[in-house]
This record gives C-alpha cells, sequence and structure tokens, in this order.
C-alpha cells in the first residue's frame, strides 16, 4: 500500500503546493517589514507557525482515506454550522463584522471550516450513483445544504468568502451534468440582483442574457419567463440594498467608480494600483517597495497581499505566481477526470472551483477589476484559518491523487 | 469548459497585469513616488557684503531658533501633551501660547519639518529652555542661518535689510527658484544685487509614510546641492563710515530747544572714479531687527517717526541753498554774463527787485566784494545782481549740465529725482509769464522750487573740483568669485562716467572761491590739518528751521574725494555741516583731529 502510494504521489501538484507556499512565506515577510507599522513584525513568525500546523493538517488530509471523509463529512458540517451560529455570540468583532472566534491566543473563522465541511458534504450528496440533478427533489435538498452556510456567512457579514460556496456548488452541479443552460438560468437572477445598483450596468447585461438565450434557441415564451424573473430580482435590489451595512454599499460603489472615493475605500484600490504598476516588468526588489514599506498599501500582509507580490517582483513575479495556481488547477481538474470515485471527482473539482475563485476575485480586486470584498489569497495570503483550509483542501487533493484507481 | 473558463479568467488577469505593469508603469512609479517623497528646500548661503578692506558688513550666521517637532512620537499617542508643552514653551519665552498653536496647525499643513516658533532667541532664552528640556518633549533648540550685519547700524540705509519674500512677489518669483520662506533683498545692497547675493536652494527628499510621519527606510535620492551666493566688495571703508556715523550724531544745533534727534545724511566719494567712501543717513537703524519677527508697532515707528528707513542722501531733495552758488557763478561765468574779477555794487544787506526786497544773510552787508569773494563769503546780493541777466533758464541749464534734477544712477534702489524749475515749469505751474523773473534771484542762491538729493550735490562738486568729470557714484567695488551661472549676473551699474567740457576759465574761478571759502571764509569750520579743503556751506530755508549743507572737496588742489553734508533743521551750514565734514575728511586723510575752528554765523 504504501509503496503504491507514493508511487501515485503527482509531484507536480506537490511541486505546485510547495513553491506557493514558499511564496507565501516570502511575501507575509516583506509584508511584515514595515517600519512605520512595527507591530507587524511578528506576523512572519506566525505565519511560519501556521504554515508548520498546515503540514499536519495537510498530512492528516492525505493520510487519512477519502472514504473516510465521505463517511463522517456530514459531523463536520454540523459542527462548523454550530460554530457559525455561536459566532454573532461569542465572535469577536472587527472592523464591524463578527466573524472570528477567540481560541487560546488564537482566533479562527468558522466560516472557513463551513466552506470545507459544506464542501464535502455537497460532493457525498451528490456522488450518490445514477443521480438526476435535473429532479427538484435532489437538487432542493443540495441547494438547502449551501444555502445555510452561505446565508450564515453572509450574514456576519462576510460577502466574499460566502460567494466562494455558490462557486464551488455550481460547479459540482454542472461537472455532475447539469446542463449549462439551466446553470445559467439559475445564476442570472443573482447577477441581476447585483448589476442592478446601477442601471447603466444592468439594462446591457439583461439585452446581453437575451440575446445569449435566443441565439442558444431557447423557446420564446421561456426567453420571455426569464426575463420577467430578471427583471423580478432586480426590483428586489433597491430593499437589499437598503439592508446592507454603509461600508458594503460603499464597497460596490467603489468597485463601480474607485475614483469617486479617493480617501475611502477607494484608496485601496487605488494605492493597489500604485503598487502594481509602478512594479513594472521585473519589480522594485525584493523588501524595496515603498507602497508597501511606507504603509501605503492597505491590508497588504492579508487581502492585498498581491500588490505586495506586483510592486516587489513586478510583471515577470505575477506570472509566476498565476501560472503556479493555472498548474495546480489544471493538474487537479485532470486528476478529476481520472479518479474512479464519484465523490472523489466531485470534491476535486469544488476545491477547484473555490482556488479558482479566490484567486481570481482576490487577484482582480488588487487590479481595480473588482469589488473589495475581502477575499484572501490561497498560500499567500496571511492568515491561520484560511491557510489551515486551504492546506487540508491540499491534503484532500494528495489524498484523492494517491487513491486515484480506488472507487 | 471548466478549463477554459479557468484560461479566460487567466488572461484577463495577465492582460490587466500587462497593462499595468508594462504599458503604464511609468505612470504609476511616479505616483508612488509622489506618495512618500516630498522635496524640501535647503537655502543656499546668501553672500556676504564687505567694506574695501574686507570688513564684513553682513553675512550669514547661526543662530538659534527655537521649534518644535509635531511628528514627535508621543505627540500622535497623546494630543493634549503637545498642547501642555507648547503652553509651557510660551511662559518660557514670553509668548501667546494660541499665537504658537496657530502656527503649527498652519505650517503642519505644508512641511514635515519641525515648526519654528522662536527666531533668532537669544542665548538667554536658549538657556532657560534648556534647563527645561526634559519637560519640553519635541522641543527643540536649532542653529540656522539669519543674515546677520556684525557692525549692526553701520551703513544700515546701504546694505539695507532682507526678509522672507512676500505671497505677492512668490507669484512673479517662483519661476527664479524662489518659494515661502525664502530670503530676498528688500532694500539698499541687499535688493540691488539681489541676483548676485541670492544662494541657489538646494533640495533634500524626506521620506513621508503612509501615517504622515518621516520615516528613513527608503531614501535614495541624492540631495540638490546647495550653491552660495556670491560675495560683494563695496567700495565703503568702514572706518570712514563709522567716522561719518558718529560726526552726524554729534551734530551741533542752532535752532530753539529741546534739540531734535539728527535728520541728515553724510557723503564721501572718489571724485575720480564715483567710488563712495562713506555714505551716513540719519536717523538710523538695525539692520538685524528685521531678522527676528517684528510687531505691529515697531513696524509703524519705522514707518512714521523721523522715517528712520529713508536713505536721505538719495532718496530725499532739499533746496540746495548756497551750495548751489558755486554752479550758478559758474553757470554766469562761462555764460558771460559775468566777468572774472568783477565788483558789483556793494552789498549792504539786501537787494530791491521790483517791489520786493531780497535780503542777504547778513544783515550788516558785505561791502564790495568779486566773484571768488563771493563764493568765498557767500553774499547773496553779489549773486541777486547777477541773477536777472542769467536768467531762471540759464541756472536750469547749468544745473543741468552739473548732473542736477536727474538720478545719478548710483547703483542702490529708489533714488530721486530732484527738480530743476526751468522757464517752462513756471510758465505751467503759474500761467505761461504770470510769474516774476525775480524768482531767479532765488534759485541763483539755491532757493526756491529748486530741489536736488545730497548724492546729486555731491556729484555736481566733485565735477568742480576734476574740471567736468561727471562720475557715476557706485557702491560696487567687487564682486567675488564666481561659482555659478547667474541669469542676469551682470552689475546693473548706470551710465558710464562721462567727461563735461568746462569752461576753464570760469571753473578756476569757482574753484578758488570754494578754497577761501575754507581758509577765510564761512566755512572755516572745515579746515583740516595739512589738507587745503575747497568748499561751500549752505543754510537752506524751508518752512521749518534751516537745513544746514556743506559741499567740499580736498585736497583743494589735487582733489581726491568730495563730501557733502545734510542736517535737517539743525542751523548753519558753516557752524554744524562743516564741522561733520571736516571729521570725515579727518578719517580718510588720516589726519589727527584738525584744529576746530569755531564759527559762530555762516549763510
Amino acid at each position: 500500500m504504501r509503496g503504491r502510494a507514493l508511487r501515485n504521489v503527482d509531484w507536480t501538484l506537490v511541486g505546485c503546493v510547495l513553491f506557493l507556499m514558499g511564496m507565501g512565506l516570502m511575501l507575509v515577510y516583506s509584508a511584515s517589514q514595515v517600519p512605520a507599522l512595527p507591530g507587524r513584525s511578528q506576523l512572519f513568525n506566525r505565519q511560519v507557525m501556521w504554515m508548520t500546523m498546515g503540514m499536519f493538517v495537510l498530512l492528516f488530509c492525505t493520510v487519512v482515506p477519502y472514504r473516510v471523509w465521505e463517511e463522517y463529512c456530514h459531523v463536520l458540517y454540523v459542527i462548523s454550522i454550530l460554530l457559525l451560529l455561536v459566532v454573532p455570540v461569542i465572535g469577536a468583532e472587527r472592523l464591524g463584522a463578527r466573524r472570528w472566534i477567540a481560541l487560546g491566543g488564537f482566533q479562527f473563522q468558522p466560516s472557513e471550516v463551513a466552506k470545507f465541511a459544506t464542501m464535502l458534504l455537497v460532493a457525498r450528496m451528490l456522488a450518490r450513483p445514477r443521480l438526476d440533478i435535473r429532479r427538484p427533489s435532489v437538487l432542493l435538498p443540495v441547494l438547502a445544504v449551501a444555502f445555510l452556510p452561505f446565508a450564515l456567512i453572509l450574514a456576519e457579514p462576510d460577502l466574499g468568502t460566502s460567494l466562494s460556496i455558490p462557486a464551488s456548488l455550481v460547479t459540482m452541479i454542472y461537472w455532475i451534468g447539469m446542463p449549462l443552460m439551466a446553470i445559467v438560468l439559475i445564476v442570472a437572477p443573482l447577477a441581476s440582483m447585483i448589476l442592478a445598483v446601477k442601471l447603466w450596468l444592468w439594462i446591457p447585461f439583461l439585452i446581453a442574457l437575451g440575446t445569449g438565450l435566443y441565439f442558444m434557441r431557447l423557446k420564446r415564451s421561456l426567453l420571455i419567463g426569464v426575463l420577467l424573473v430578471n427583471a423580478a430580482a432586480g426590483a428586489v435590489t433597491p430593499i437589499v440594498w437598503n439592508s446592507l451595512k454603509p461600508y458594503q454599499q460603499q464597497r460596490v460603489l467603489t468597485f463601480l467608480d474607485p475614483e469617486d472615493d479617493v480617501a475611502g475605500a477607494g484608496y485601496q484600490v487605488i494605492q493597489s494600483r500604485i503598487a502594481i504598476g509602478s512594479g513594472g516588468v521585473i519589480g522594485r526588489g525584493f523588501l524595496k517597495g515603498t507602497q508597501k514599506g511606507l504603509a501605503f498599501l492597505p491590508q497588504q500582509h492579508t487581502d492585498f497581499v498581491f500588490s505586495v507580490l506586483g510592486e516587489e517582483w513586478g510583471f515577470f513575479g505575477c506570472v509566476v505566481a498565476l501560472s503556479a495556481f493555472a498548474l495546480l488547477v489544471t493538474r487537479a481538474v485532470h486528476l478529476a477526470m481520472k479518479a474512479r470515485s464519484r465523490f472523489a471527482s466531485l470534491l476535486v473539482v469544488g476545491i477547484c472551483a473555490s482556488m479558482v475563485f479566490h484567486v481570481a476575485v482576490n487577484v482582480s480586486m488588487t487590479l481595480g477589476l473588482a469589488p473589495v470584498t475581502g477575499i484572501p489569497l490561497p498560500f499567500l495570503s496571511y492568515g491561520g484559518t484560511f491557510l489551515l483550509a486551504t492546506m487540508a483542501q491540499m491534503g484532500l487533493l494528495f489524498n484523492v491523487s494517491i487513491r486515484r484507481t480506488e472507487v | 469548459m471548466l478549463l477554459g473558463i479557468g484560461l479566460l479568467v487567466l488572461l484577463v488577469l495577465v492582460g490587466r497585469l500587462f497593462f499595468l505593469q508594462v504599458m503604464t508603469s511609468g505612470r504609476s512609479r511616479e505616483l508612488a513616488e509622489r506618495n512618500w517623497l516630498r522635496p524640501e528646500f535647503v537655502p543656499g548661503p546668501r553672500g556676504r557684503i564687505l567694506d574695501r578692506n574686507g570688513v564684513v558688513l553682513a553675512e550669514m550666521t547661526p543662530s538659534f531658533a527655537i521649534s518644535i517637532d509635531p511628528q514627535y512620537e508621543l505627540f500622535h499617542k497623546n494630543r493634549q501633551l503637545m498642547h501642555d508643552t507648547v503652553e509651557r514653551l510660551a511662559r518660557l519665552v514670553d509668548q501667546d501660547p494660541s499665537k504658537f498653536e496657530d502656527q503649527i496647525e498652519r505650517e503642519k499643513k505644508t512641511t514635515y519639518k519641525p515648526v519654528r516658533l522662536v527666531r533668532n532667541a537669544d542665548s538667554l532664552m536658549v538657556a532657560r529652555v534648556a534647563e527645561h528640556m526634559i519637560s519640553l518633549p519635541g522641543v527643540q533648540v536649532m542653529v540656522e542661518p539669519v543674515r546677520r550685519y556684525p557692525a549692526d547700524t553701520l551703513a544700515a540705509h546701504v546694505l539695507g535689510y532682507v526678509g522672507e519674500v512676500g505671497e505677492k512677489e512668490l507669484e512673479t518669483l517662483t519661476e527664479s527658484g524662489y518659494h515661502a520662506g525664502s530670503l530676498i533683498g528688500k532694500t539698499g545692497i541687499e535688493l540691488q544685487y539681489e541676483d548676485l547675493l541670492r544662494g541657489e536652494d538646494g533640495k533634500r527628499y524626506v521620506e513621508v509614510n503612509a501615517l504622515g510621519r518621516r520615516s528613513e527606510a527608503f531614501n535614495r535620492r541624492e540631495p540638490v546641492p546647495t550653491r552660495p551666493g556670491r560675495d560683494l566688495e563695496l567700495t565703503l571703508d568702514a572706518k570712514v563710515q563709522r567716522a561719518a556715523e558718529s560726526a552726524l550724531d554729534a551734530a551741533g544745533y542752532q535752532g530753539p530747544e529741546p534739540t531734535p534727534e539728527v535728520r541728515g545724511a553724510a557723503i564721501l566719494m572718489d571724485v575720480w572714479t564715483g567710488e563712495i567712501i562713506a555714505m551716513a543717513s540719519r536717523p538710523g537703524f538695525d539692520d538685524n531687527i528685521f531678522s527676528s519677527s517684528l510687531n505691529q508697532d515697531e513696524w509703524k515707528s519705522l514707518m512714521t517717526e523721523g522715517r528712520p528707513l529713508l536713505n536721505r542722501a538719495i532718496q530725499a531733495a532739499y533746496p540746495p541753498g548756497s551750495t548751489f552758488k558755486p554752479i550758478s557763478e559758474y553757470g554766469a561765468l562761462a555764460a558771460g554774463v559775468l566777468r572774472p574779477g568783477q565788483y558789483d555794487a556793494p552789498c549792504f544787506g539786501g537787494q530791491r527787485f521790483g517791489n520786493r526786497v531780497f535780503h542777504c544773510w547778513k544783515h550788516e552787508g558785505h561791502g564790495s566784494l568779486d566773484d571768488v569773494g563771493a563764493l568765498a563769503q557767500s553774499c547773496d546780493v553779489y549773486f541777486y545782481q547777477i541773477a536777472p541777466a542769467f536768467g531762471v533758464d540759464g541756472i536750469a541749464k547749468v544745473a543741468r549740465l552739473f548732473g542736477m534734477g536727474e538720478k545719478t544712477g548710483i547703483d542702490l534702489p529708489q533714488e530721486r529725482n530732484g527738480l530743476i524749475p526751468s522757464s517752462d515749469y513756471y510758465d505751467e505751474r503759474f500761467g505761461k509769464r504770470q510769474w516774476s523773473p525775480g524768482l531767479a534771484l532765488n534759485l541763483m542762491i539755491g532757493q526756491g522750487e529748486i530741489q536736488v538729493t545730497p548724492i546729486q550735490l555731491l556729484r555736481a562738486t566733485a565735477m568742480i573740483a576734476t574740471g567736468g568729470r561727471e562720475v557715476t557714484p557706485r557702491l560696487l567695488r567687487e564682486v567675488g568669485p564666481e561659482e555659478r551661472q547667474h541669469p542676469s549676473a551682470e552689475p546693473k551699474l548706470g551710465p558710464i562716467t562721462e567727461d563735461v567740457t568746462l569752461n576753464a576759465k570760469a571753473l578756476e574761478r569757482v574753484q578758488l572761491g570754494m578754497k577761501m571759502a575754507v581758509q577765510s571764509g564761512t566755512a572755516k569750520s572745515a579746515r583740516v590739518y595739512g589738507i587745503p579743503v575747497a568748499g561751500k556751506t549752505g543754510t537752506a530755508e524751508n518752512p521749518g528751521y534751516d537745513h544746514a549743507l556743506f559741499a567740499a572737496y580736498a585736497p583743494a588742489d589735487h582733489p581726491r574725494v568730495a563730501a557733502v553734508i545734510l542736517l535737517e533743521n539743525r542751523g548753519h551750514g558753516g557752524v554744524v555741516a562743516a564741522p561733520v565734514a571736516r571729521k570725515i575728511f579727518d578719517a580718510f586723510f588720516g589726519v589727527p583731529d584738525s584744529l576746530v575752528v569755531q564759527t559762530v554765523e555762516t549763510d
């Protein structure tokens, strides 16, 4: 068993993970070297500690066969939901949100555990043989299982993290055989709700949706129905909008026009763009970024760590990092196609989707292409729980990788 | 399909990165730099001003300034601490704390430097502050250069003073490298040769972090070095200047008590080159006071009472009185209105013209005099008699020939023109031919509407001494070594010296008359031991008490220097002004105090 396991290790996958971990350590080190903020200097040591713990978590997730995970994931799910429920009560408040639970000297985010558990549970539910995902009796329980943690996390509030659940879910549903058309029909009203904040964004979206569906030869009546549903979803937006916290409203508005709010939320995006842009082709050099070093860059060790990479390592460094992610995801998708177990395959796809979602949204945010939603970059951002969750997912990838021939 | 979406995302991200980091990176780098690098000016030292022997008259010297650093670490945590400190400091230096607070608020916005609260602090104040340093966090005693005039009031009017460039001036001067806080010459030589004296400011780059505090982690930008201004050597001789000033201060007074403060001017000039060896004006001022902050009252007193900032040698015009007689007599001789050695009707103390009697200053009369005697004794009647034939225009012409009524072109700002009235002037003022030719009588003796500046009188006197050399008086002797290219480095000197052809015979008579005036006439109190002096006294009537004047040159036979003394409202030229000239000549020729000839009354 041991010999076969070693033979089946996907060294490219392992290499990608180690490389990204190393890069993360380096970036957190750089981000902690800010003379203006002396309190940052201990971040690196903490991250080393988290990484060490992460290695154990990874090993644990690799060694425990995924069938065991499949068997007991509902326990993990229930625990994580309970944790999410107590967060509003005993959680530590930071920046107007309760997302953390203090445990000993450390704080951890139950939302990361919930994401992980939900992914496992959804994979298990979808993995049942001869499943017809198009039947509501099948689809609705899956949606409910995903919706519960999604809503709880959204309420923390933590928009970015909560959105990674539907991102994984949609991908897994597609993977199991849901037609693309149906997914578009499900997702479109959600998009309508968000875009309806600004009419000049929403109207073109509706036109594009209608045109797209027309060329996909959707039935005339169904097409009109879809547009009506979207219109209704958009109409709900003002109500939802008014229930958002002012800082959340500001984030959406700032995304739509960053220059509009130079001192506030737009400041982050502008400074991030300056940092990345000033890196040029080869970067300013390790520890030599002024945007970072003089603290102009906000949240540089967490959500905006990619800006540090851009400033100090330039276009070259950014492309290398993105390539490592791309290679990792490509290998994982390859693995998903090969895995003999439906559960393992679905799990890998969910992990991939979550990874792509985090990278795409986080990097887009630092580049000024997406609103500042506050989601971290896997491996590179400082942060304990998120790192452990990422490592756990990588552990499961390795797990599937060495047992891919098992059913 | 899934990989397709992933690839699309990757392409979008890489495309955006390419745009930001490859295509528009320069712009971002510029913005990043603007975030953290703030240029700050380091003033370039201003050139010194020296006298002809190298005595320093103006220089930059370190002075103590007391400042507070609003960026001080503890202040960030505790605002109240700063307010308390400011309050304590204000009490120590005897100032209003709210004034300090306002200044800190104002300057914090524009600079990251410590805010200078007290300029040019004296050593007692510094000692007091140093003693309490422990209870004054963030307070520093800094050394900064200030303009210092080591000899205090000496030649203050010539040197002028410097001040911070005004907001209005800045609008036009920013291009020339001035900025808020730059020193600029305001008057005198400091203003005249601003372009030469001014140092070129250097630049230092201050690193600032996002919290708005100074930092020193990344600054690799080389500072731009300062360039010192050039030293100027003046034609002044500090020793003679000092003698001229103390002679003015000690000037006599003949009027009713109480004795007023001295108001006047004394100038000594090389008759051949126009070099000004001494130029004093009273009342004086200490140009050092402008290095500390002046309050409203101090300014007011400088602008009104006695107007000490006025350089009376060039910026005020007076009727020349009898000091004009050598010129009018030369005019009459040269024009043939008067013959050398001509005796006119004797002086009985007055002269009737039309229905008016013009008095001689000597009421008992001078008796019979020739042209030389008339100058030596300054007999008014003799001049009244020539006046009608010579006429207003004859007088105006000769006055202009001697350069009166126009600026001499001395290298000092704000020189005045004076006034030489002609018949055109009177026509305009009183109407065509609506004025009496009797006006010429007054003009002939330097009274009436005629007004000249002391420097004009000096140059005219020098022309008599040299036989027509019309010099341009100047103060700049040499410019120190060139260390940088100036935009307008050429000294702005007036028109070059020109030689006016004078009538030799007429000149000889006038020179003789002036020599006799000192030897045996009204100017005996100007006699210098071993040096023959030629001079002419003047007592100018004016709405107040008489102005005393004296114009002279020495040695009489081989002239080297000319002097003009003017004393407002102090009495007779021979009594009050001539002794001042003697003291200046003594100092210039290095003669021990000459025997003083007491004179009682002159013109």
